[in-house]
């Protein structure tokens, strides 16, 4: 079988030559927007998550169109940034193949997850409050 | 290479303390905080959707001692990753990579991440939030 293979496709994701540009550029690009989102969001969101606010007024925040928008957008690039940087980091210290492979496959498992408890939990706050 | 041969990246264990390990190391610990921070804000945005005592319960635990230092670290985690990345974005594009640059940077970095982290939560007490 081997012979039908080229060059190109026996190096390929098999070291340095792999997806490293890509990555570089959404690392930095995420990295951009986080600290703008962090600029817009930050603030707000700790005097909300630092407790002493009812039900009724985090319903109230989450219920605006904008907020929830820029939430989840928080939460898309947060958990990108994330999962790559958790990547960058297995990949540097983790030296068992089998290992590392496992290892980033549940953080991508993990992020992805709370990805998707907290879009669906922001949308339905907004819709909460909508209807 | 072989895999004997290839450069690595800042271990704690093969390094002297030194301002640029230091700082890269801390950036990637504070990296891994974050991580942590977003899945209690997951979680915290859950107890917003279902309410009643998930909420309460979630809220309680941010509102305690343990939660407001949590908070806190999460903070200065999210204001030095912030400057690290503009480091990085200078490094990128070619600047700062002198010894005694770097080190101020460095040193900038951490200091200003640790005085925006104070002001914040000067401002943040000083709003009411018991």
């Amino acid at each position: 079988m081997s012979q039908f293979r080229s060059a190109m496709s026996a190096a390929r994701n098999h070291g340095s030559a792999g997806t490293g540009t890509g990555e570089f550029v959404q690392e930095r690009f995420t990295a951009i927007v986080l600290i703008l989102l962090g600029l817009v969001l930050g603030g707000r969101l700790l005097t909300l998550s630092a407790g002493g606010i009812d039900l009724a007024e985090a319903r109230d925040w989450l219920g605006s169109p904008v907020n929830a928008g820029l939430m989840l957008a928080f939460f898309y690039f947060g958990m990108v940034h994330a999962f790559i940087c958790s990547k960058v980091l297995l990949e540097d210290y983790v030296h068992i193949h089998g290992l590392k492979l496992l290892l980033i496959g549940g953080v991508a498992v993990l992020t992805t997850s709370a990805g998707v408890v907290a879009t669906v939990s922001v949308l339905t706050s907004l819709f909460m409050a909508l209807s | 290479m072989s895999q004997g041969q290839r450069p690595l990246s800042p271990h704690l264990e093969v390094y002297r303390p030194l301002t640029g390990s230091f700082t890269s190391i801390l950036h990637r610990a504070t990296n891994a905080a974050l991580l942590g921070g977003m899945f209690v804000l997951a979680a915290w945005l859950g107890s917003v959707a279902a309410g009643g005592e998930v909420y309460q319960f979630v809220n309680g635990l941010l509102a305690s001692f343990v939660g407001r230092v949590a908070l806190f670290g999460w903070t200065f985690c999210a204001f030095y990753s912030a400057a690290q990345w503009l480091r990085h974005f200078c490094w990128d594009l070619g600047y700062g990579f002198e010894i005694e640059t770097a080190k101020r940077t460095g040193l900038i970095a951490v200091v200003c991440s640790a005085l925006l982290t104070l002001a914040v939560w000067s401002l943040v007490i000083m709003r009411g939030v018991s």
